[in-house]
């Protein structure tokens, strides 16, 4: 097992335990990536979102004793959602306007299983600014909450690594570090998450 | 290029060009709404609560049944149930005007609201334009304007997030009452009996029709409104106080979700209790002999559907009684004789 998937079953047993701060923890970590996993599947309805994530995330908690660890705890709540996604779309009978996301797309698939080298990322290439922009956005989402955070902090807001050592309440060193691990995993990411949100995508 | 110099110097800046290119031009991710964070988070935390304290109640189950060598299959099963207790029911729909829809928390199908339905607790309610609902809380009659979303939390809390919502804690009450109003501006709890929280795009406003109510803002701070006052709290926290009619037209939608009184065999009296507490107004009799009256009178038929004030003019029209609104007062009387 490796750590984030132990510190994901930590927080887990510490919230079953009913510690507040754990919830905390949760609900920050988690509940807006899960919004933005929600919405552009409904259409960009953000009152379809709020309801989904909220049924979501309340049926999370019901089977949080079953989650044992075998999927991240993100893909964990994402398959929670879709199932979600489904359900409403099939109660207010709004197939007729589900978006169809890039990620659906047999073409970025194809795209995506012939990256050999991920890091030039060269599927740049072969799409708008907007949808490269989404697709970056899915992939810091999918990674652990505060690897995504780390690299938007350095490399959009364009924060020193003293803030963002300060913002995670860690040293100067172990910022670094982190930063290291989580532009290391956004590389591995390009590759292996595009292709698990297309597949996610594609059963809603 | 943001980078410190400092920055520049350590592994995590060495060459990065790509990546820096990639995360800028992707921009930062959408937060979602404020509100709408706060409002999911108080609904998972709600059903989190009631997940862990059914864990624990098991759990303490389980070492008094082991303790007392209480094995007994069917028992086992029962405790290794992972099942949350369900929500419980937090009121009852009483009567709904071209209603709404209700949400249960786990669920995105929504229902009408209908008269005699169970709510529980984390149903989301919402009004339709030319709707309204009143509910039954406990012994609080809670009322629901057009257009107003509320979500009940527990038998003793609820959230309004548009609308307005009436609140009356019913005849006789006094003295503080536990039910709990959050409002996006802080929660504001009832000493007293009836009073109107209603959303604002400037704001929350609270009218105090009957007794006190005290807000606390969520920025801290309270505030307490006396019967007759209008309290506006503005998005910036400024709070203005100034008088309100306890009756009128501004209440006029109050009046028109009323509750059914069944009026079957009462004695006018009761009625009337019930029609001055309606209205905000205090019935008393001009004489000795219109008291004596109203007394020996039992009432027989229905006034469903009718106005609180519709309701009193149908009722004494049947009697020799009269009634005339003087100084906020309902004043029964007899006829003059001529």
């Amino acid at each position: 097992m490796n750590n984030d998937a132990a510190q994901e079953q930590a927080l887990v047993r510490r919230m079953l335990a009913g510690e507040e701060r754990a919830f905390t923890a949760f609900f920050d970590g988690y509940f807006a990536r899960l919004y933005r996993f929600a919405i552009p599947r409904l259409n960009a309805d953000s009152q379809a979102a709020r309801e989904v994530v909220q049924a979501t995330l309340t049926k999370a908690m019901r089977r949080l004793a079953d989650y044992r660890g075998e999927a991240a705890l993100f893909t964990w709540l994402c398959q929670i959602c879709r199932r979600e996604v489904v359900d409403y779309l099939r109660a207010h009978k709004r197939y007729s306007e589900r978006v169809v996301l890039i990620e659906d797309s047999e073409e970025l698939r194809a795209a995506i299983d012939s990256i050999e080298a991920p890091e030039e990322f060269d599927v740049a290439r072969n799409y708008s600014k907007e949808e490269l922009a989404r697709m970056v956005r899915t992939v810091l989402d999918r990674l652990p909450p505060r690897y995504g955070d780390a690299l938007e902090w350095k490399y959009v807001e364009g924060r020193s690594v003293e803030e963002i050592g300060e913002l995670l309440g860690i040293g100067h060193t172990a910022a670094q570090s982190l930063l290291a691990r989580a532009r290391e995993a956004f590389r591995q990411a390009l590759e292996t998450v595009f292709g698990a949100a297309a597949r996610d995508i594609r059963e809603v | 290029m943001y980078m410190s110099s400092a920055d520049e110097m350590n592994p995590v800046n060495g060459d990065n060009g790509d990546l820096d290119r990639l995360l800028r031009t992707a921009g930062p991710r959408a937060r979602p709404p404020r509100e709408v964070e706060d409002e999911v988070r108080a609904a998972v935390h709600a059903e989190w609560l009631q997940v862990v304290s059914a864990r624990q109640r098991r759990r303490r189950f389980t070492q008094v049944a082991i303790a007392a060598g209480l094995g007994a299959a069917a028992l086992t099963v029962w405790l290794l149930n992972p099942s949350p207790s369900p929500p419980v029911v937090v009121a009852s729909i009483e009567r709904s005007i071209d209603g709404g829809t209700v949400r249960s928390a786990d669920s995105t199908v929504e229902r009408e609201l209908a008269a005699g339905r169970e709510l529980y607790s984390g149903d989301s309610l919402s009004t339709r334009a030319s709707g309204g609902v009143s509910i039954r809380m406990g012994d609080i009659s809670l009322r629901l304007d057009h257009d107003t979303s509320v979500q009940l939390l527990a038998q003793d809390e609820v959230r309004i997030s548009s609308g307005a919502l009436y609140i009356d804690s019913g005849l006789g009450t006094s003295g503080p009452h536990p039910l709990r109003v959050r409002t996006p501006a802080g929660i504001v709890e009832h000493l007293g009996t009836q009073y109107e929280v209603r959303l604002l795009d400037s704001g929350t406003r609270i009218r105090v029709r009957e007794g006190r109510v005290q807000f606390s803002a969520a920025s801290g701070g309270r505030i307490v409104g006396e019967a007759g006052t209008q309290l506006t709290i503005l998005t910036d926290g400024e709070v203005h106080s100034e008088f309100v009619a306890r009756s009128g037209a501004d209440w006029d939608w109050v009046g028109r979700l009323v509750p059914t009184f069944a009026i079957d065999n009462r004695p006018l009296p009761e009625f009337l209790q019930w029609a001055g507490h309606e209205l905000a107004q205090e019935v008393v009799f001009a004489t000795p002999d219109a008291q004596a009256e109203a007394a020996g009178i039992r009432l027989r038929g229905s006034i469903e559907g009718l106005t609180p004030d519709a309701a009193l003019a149908a009722v004494l029209s049947t009697t020799r009684l009269t009634s005339t609104a003087k100084n906020g007062q309902i004043v029964i009387g007899l006829p003059t004789a001529k």
